[in-house]
C-alpha cells in the first residue's frame, strides 16, 4: 500500500493511475480489468440494486471515501471485476465500495461523471452535502470509523460529545452525516453495529451483529475462553427466566472444574471474570437480591448480551445438547421467538450461527467452544 | 472465472467475522490466519469453497481501502514467518496502542522505540530503557513498575524480549512503519534486498549495508560462498535457513525450540 503511506490522507498524486475501472458492479470491462479497486468510471453504470449505502457523490478517484473506491492500487493487486456479477446476485453480501461506486452512477444518472482526471472538484458535492467538500467528509468518516473500532475493541461506551470532541471537531454541523456514513461502513465492512444505549445522553455501544461464537482457535487471547463461561451462565439465566442466583452459578461452574477463589488455567480468577470483567463489558448485570440479608447476589443478562446474542440460537444449542428440539421447551421457545420479532421490528439483523454453536460438542461446555 | 477476474469488493459475514477476529488478536501468524479463515467459512458459509488466502485478503483490502485500513502482511525479522495485522495507514502515531496503555506507559514505549532504532543491533537493553523512567511524561513511574510495563508490551506483542534485551515485535513493525520512518528519518535502517524497515538483521562489515535475516536466507539460498550484493566482499555471517511452513509442521517444532539467529552479527 505504498500510495497511502506516502502521505497522510492526501491522495492527489495518485490520481494519475486512475483507470476507470470499477470493482464488481461495473460490467464494463473496457478498462483494464486488472486494475483493482479503482474509480467510478464513465463506463456504463449499472444502477445498483442496493440503495446507495454510503453517501456518494460522483466523486473522483481522489476522494478516498467509504463510498467510491479509493485510489487505484497497483494493478498487481490483480483484482478485477466479474462483469456478470451484479449486486443483485449477491443478496446476502453487501458492497462497501462498489455500491457507493454504483451510486455515483445513479447520482449522475448516466455515468457521465467520467472523472478521470485528478482534479479535486468540489463542485461535485451533492446537494445534501451541505457544501462540505467530499474529501473532507471522507476523511472524517475514516477517522470516526477508526475511533469507533477502537471503542469496539476495548468494549467501551462512547458518547456523541466524545465523538464530536475527539473526531469531528470543526465539522460539528455535519455530525449526522458523518456519523451515519461511519455507522454504515462499520456495519458493512466489520459487522459492527453502533447501538444507542441511552438516548438521554447520546451514549452508544459497539456490538457485533454476527452472533457470538468462539473464534475457532485455542489462543492466549481472551475471546475464546470467556465465551465458554459466558455462554454457560447466559444459558442458565435464560433457563431460569431472567435471573439466576449466584449460588446456582457456582454450582454449575464447580461441575466444570471452575472454583471461586481458585485460578483456572483458562479463565483465570473466575470471580473476577464473571462479576467484574464480564459485567464491565455489559454481558451481565450482577446485583444484590433485593432485601436479602445476608446479601446474596444474582446474575442477569446485560445490555450487550441482549444485543449480541440470539436467544433462538442459544436455545437450539441447548436443545441439541440435550438431544431434543427447541419446541420441546415451549416457554423458552416463546421467549426466543419474541426476541426474534423484536429484533426484526427494530431492524437488527443477526446471523444464525446455529451451525457454529450447535456443532460444538456437547461435552464439558468449557471445551465445547472450540470447534477444532 | 478467468485468471484475474474476481468478485471484488464483496463483503459477506465471512469477511466481517474474519476482520473482527483479526482485530481482536492484533497480529496472527499465517497458519493461524488460515485457521481463522476456515473457521469463518464454517460459521457462515460452510458450503462455499474457501477462497485462496491471498485473494481473500485482497478482496477485503479493496473494500477497506477507502477507510485507510488494510490487512498488511509482514514477515518476522528473526525467523521469516509470515504474519498479518489489520493496520491503519493514515495514522502517523502509535495510536493503536493508545487505547490499552496510559500516557506514561506510551511514553516508555516511545523511549524504548527510540533506543531500539538508534541501536546498532536493533536491541535495547532493559537497563538502558529503565534508566529513562525519570524522563517520562505523565504520572511518575518507578523502575519496578516499568519492568512490569515492558512485560505488558511483550505480552501484547509490541516488543520481543531476548535475554534481557528488547526489540520490536513484527506487529509493531507492521503497524508503525510509517510512524517510525517519519519520526526517525535519519536513524531508520533499511534492508538492502526488500527495502523495507529493518530493525534486526545482518550487515556487511565492509560497506555497511544491512539485510533482514529472512532476506539473507532467501538471497543466499544454496549459495556456498555468499558475497555482499553491494561491495562483493565475502559475507562473514552464518546464513539462516529459509522458513518452510511445511517442514515446521512435520517436525512439530515449536517456535521456542527453534534456534533463531540473534541479530548480533555485525
Amino acid at each position: 500500500m505504498s500510495h497511502a503511506s506516502k502521505r497522510r490522507r492526501c491522495v492527489l498524486e495518485e490520481g494519475s493511475e486512475t483507470q476507470s475501472v470499477l470493482a464488481v458492479v461495473e460490467e464494463d470491462t473496457s478498462s483494464s480489468s486488472t486494475c483493482s479497486s479503482s474509480f467510478p468510471s464513465s463506463s456504463s453504470s449499472s444502477s445498483s440494486s442496493f440503495c446507495p449505502l454510503i453517501l456518494s457523490s460522483p466523486e473522483e478517484e481522489l476522494n478516498v471515501i467509504p463510498g467510491p473506491l479509493g485510489p487505484p492500487q497497483d494493478p498487481s493487486q490483480g483484482l478485477s471485476q466479474d462483469p456478470s456479477q451484479g449486486p443483485s446476485q449477491n443478496p446476502p453480501s453487501s458492497f462497501l465500495s462498489p455500491t457507493a461506486v454504483a451510486s455515483p452512477m445513479s447520482q449522475s444518472e448516466d455515468g457521465s461523471s467520467s472523472q478521470k482526471e485528478e482534479s479535486l472538484s468540489t463542485s461535485e458535492a451533492l446537494p445534501n452535502a451541505e457544501s462540505l467538500p467530499r474529501n473532507v467528509i471522507n476523511d472524517k468518516v475514516a477517522d470516526l470509523v477508526e475511533f469507533l473500532l477502537l471503542k469496539y475493541r476495548t468494549k467501551e461506551l462512547t458518547t456523541k460529545a466524545e465523538m464530536l470532541n475527539v473526531v469531528i471537531q470543526d465539522y460539528q454541523d455535519h455530525f449526522p452525516e458523518i456519523f451515519r456514513e461511519a455507522s454504515e461502513c462499520l456495519q458493512l465492512a466489520f459487522g459492527v453495529d453502533v447501538k444507542e444505549v441511552d438516548p438521554s445522553d447520546d451514549s452508544y455501544v459497539l456490538v457485533t451483529t454476527l452472533g457470538l461464537t468462539c473464534d475457532g482457535m485455542m489462543s492466549d487471547g481472551e475471546t475464546m475462553p470467556k465465551n465458554g463461561i459466558l455462554i454457560v451462565i447466559l444459558s442458565m439465566i435464560f433457563m431460569e427466566g431472567d435471573c439466576v442466583s449466584e449460588e446456582k452459578v457456582w454450582e454449575v461452574l464447580n461441575v466444570m472444574g471452575v472454583y471461586d477463589g481458585t485460578d483456572h488455567f483458562i479463565y483465570g480468577e473466575p470471580r473476577e471474570l464473571i462479576t467484574r470483567v464480564l459485567v464491565q463489558e455489559q454481558y451481565f448485570e450482577y446485583r444484590q437480591v433485593p432485601n436479602s440479608d445476608p446479601a446474596r447476589y444474582e446474575f442477569l443478562w446485560g445490555p450487550r448480551a441482549h444485543a449480541e446474542i440470539c436467544k433462538m440460537t442459544l436455545l437450539e444449542f441447548l436443545a441439541k445438547i440435550s438431544g431434543s428440539d427447541p419446541r420441546a421447551f415451549p416457554l423458552w421457545y416463546e421467549e426466543a421467538l419474541r426476541q426474534q420479532e423484536e429484533r426484526a421490528q427494530s431492524g437488527i439483523t443477526t446471523t444464525d450461527d446455529t451451525s457454529a454453536m450447535a456443532s460444538e460438542s456437547s461435552s464439558a461446555p468449557s471445551s465445547s467452544f472450540c470447534p477444532e | 472465472m478467468q485468471g484475474n477476474t474476481r468478485r471484488t469488493g464483496i463483503m459477506t459475514d465471512v469477511h466481517r467475522r474474519f476482520l473482527q477476529l483479526l482485530m481482536t488478536h492484533g497480529v496472527l501468524e499465517e497458519c493461524d490466519v488460515k485457521r481463522l479463515q476456515k473457521h469463518c467459512y464454517k460459521v457462515h458459509d460452510c458450503n462455499a469453497t474457501i477462497e485462496k488466502l491471498e485473494d481473500f485478503i485482497n478482496n477485503i483490502n479493496s473494500v477497506l481501502e477507502s477507510l485507510y485500513i488494510e490487512i498488511k502482511k509482514g514477515v518476522t525479522e528473526d525467523d521469516g514467518r509470515p504474519i498479518y495485522a489489520l493496520v491503519n495507514l493514515a495514522t502517523t502515531s502509535i495510536s493503536k496502542m493508545a487505547s490499552d496503555f496510559a500516557e506514561n506507559e506510551l511514553d516508555l514505549f516511545r523511549k524504548a522505540l527510540e533506543l531500539i532504532i538508534d541501536s546498532d543491533t536493533g536491541f535495547a537493553s532493559s537497563t538502558n530503557i529503565l534508566n529513562l523512567v525519570d524522563q517520562l511524561k505523565g504520572k511518575k513511574m518507578r523502575k519496578k513498575e516499568a519492568e512490569h510495563v515492558l512485560q505488558k508490551f511483550v505480552q501484547s506483542k509490541w516488543l520481543i524480549e531476548k535475554e534481557g534485551e528488547f526489540t520490536l515485535h513484527g506487529r509493531a513493525i507492521l503497524e508503525m512503519d510509517q510512524y517510525i520512518r517519519e519520526t526517525y528519518p535519519d536513524a531508520v535502517k533499511v534492508c538492502n534486498i526488500c527495502r523495507s524497515l529493518l530493525i534486526q538483521g545482518q550487515s556487511c562489515e565492509t560497506c555497511g549495508i544491512r539485510m533482514h535475516l529472512p532476506c539473507v536466507a532467501k538471497y543466499f539460498q544454496s549459495n556456498s560462498e555468499p558475497h555482499c550484493p553491494h561491495c562483493n566482499d565475502y559475507w562473514p555471517h552464518e546464513v539462516p535457513e529459509v522458513f518452510d511452513p511445511e517442514k515446521e509442521r512435520e517436525t512439530g517444532m515449536s517456535r521456542s525450540n527453534k534456534r533463531s539467529l540473534r541479530s548480533r552479527q555485525h
